[in-house]
């Protein structure tokens, strides 16, 4: 149950979206520029960045949300999004990937956490700094999502097969979309 | 007081902070060098990635200042209590400032980030600090109960939404000027800057 009565029938965080909708315009248009905007990650790069941040914070409905968009960006590819959350060095990701990922779990901790080491790494593995700033600022803001999430408790579908649809359309139509 | 400029942190990333695209942010970094004023580098940031910073001022103004049944003083006192608790020293400075402009208070503010039990506020807000400092601290946190006690002690569901809000949106804030280590400014200029985000809120153009 919702903790705060929001607008019934709408999943996971597009509840609390539809309680606010002068504040949910511009966050929705933050995850469509974090996620879908021109970049030189990929989409399925970034909302695997997303995906294992939310798993991190215990955030089911963003974690399965955002897995499903991911797989969606790889051809459906949903191993490779699950071997990143079991162990992201083992799994089959570019090494730049990797190192950008080690950031990404560091600042879910704390942006203090960020060493030069991590930083020499990324760059090393071929990130520019705008890459590592974007890795930087995508787990930073599912922090922020995860906990708006976390905190309206917001109505969390257990049907996996609802993320599956959530998934595609997030990744074919994205986050600004007129009827939701 | 001079104005910082290395970087002690261990993200430091000259490509970011020294390609500022064409518009408001850059203008006010070179208005502020031009006479060697002290400036926030979050300006560097929000300077480099336009696409991305446009939304979130947008974003910041509405959760901190839209019109709701929680003051912008608490949602400023907020924002410092998460800053506070996540050790990010210039969001703390700045919204410190900010939440002691509109209290007309700076002792309330820092006693209440520093010693809660101890500060002149009511109950009523001292369970909803508590509350945000759970949220910030641990994830899941939040159960129906914890809802319930607020409403018990008085909050309707639309001040309980912007204390969420504001909280998870300085746990966004936070992490990003760690990791980019953007440095506190002196005393003087956060209190000019406090009085500009009481005035102004967080819209420049």
């Amino acid at each position: 149950m919702p903790h705060i009565v929001l607008p019934d029938g709408l999943p996971g965080i597009t509840s609390g979206f539809a309680f606010r909708p002068e504040t949910a315009k511009p966050m929705r248009e933050l995850a469509e520029v974090l996620l879908r905007g021109s970049n030189t990650l990929t989409s399925g790069e970034r909302e695997m960045i997303a995906a294992f941040v939310s798993d991190r914070n215990d955030c089911h409905f963003c974690h399965a949300s955002h897995r499903a968009a991911a797989a969606h960006h790889m051809d459906g590819r949903y191993e490779t999004v699950d071997a990143v959350k079991r162990d992201y060095e083992s799994a089959p990701v570019s090494p730049k990937l990797k190192a950008l990922l080690a950031i990404a779990g560091k600042v879910q901790e704390s942006g203090k956490q960020v060493t030069t080491a991590d930083v020499e790494r990324a760059r090393r593995e071929g990130a520019t700094d705008r890459e590592i700033h974007d890795a930087v600022i995508i787990a930073a803001a599912f922090c922020m999502f995860n906990r708006y999430v976390d905190g309206l408790a917001t109505l969390t579908p257990t049907d996996e097969q609802a993320y599956d649809m959530m998934g595609q359309r997030m990744a074919k139509e994205g986050y600004v979309r007129t009827n939701r | 007081m001079s104005a910082p400029t290395g970087r002690e942190t261990a993200l430091y990333l000259p490509d970011v902070e020294n390609r500022h695209q064409p518009g408001t942010y850059h203008d006010l970094i070179a208005a502020a060098r031009a006479q060697g004023a002290e400036y926030s580098k979050i300006w560097d940031l929000f300077a480099f990635q336009q696409s991305f910073t446009i939304h979130m001022g947008r974003f910041t103004q509405g959760v901190l200042r839209q019109p709701a049944t929680i003051s912008p003083a608490l949602r400023e006192l907020i924002a410092a209590y998460t800053s506070f608790q996540n050790q990010c020293a210039f969001c703390t400075q700045a919204h410190v400032a900010a939440a002691s402009e509109l209290y007309g208070d700076a002792d309330l503010v820092w006693t209440a980030l520093r010693d809660l039990d101890r500060a002149p506020l009511d109950d009523k807000t001292k369970l909803l600090l508590r509350f945000v400092g759970k949220m910030t601290t641990t994830l899941p946190s939040t159960s129906a109960a914890d809802i319930d006690t607020l409403r018990a002690a008085g909050w309707d569901d639309e001040a309980i939404y912007f204390a969420i809000t504001t909280c998870a949106l300085f746990n966004f804030y936070n992490r990003w000027i760690t990791a980019t280590g953007v440095p506190e400014m002196s005393q003087d200029a956060h209190r000019r800057q406090g009085k500009a985000l009481a005035e102004r809120g967080y819209i420049r153009d």
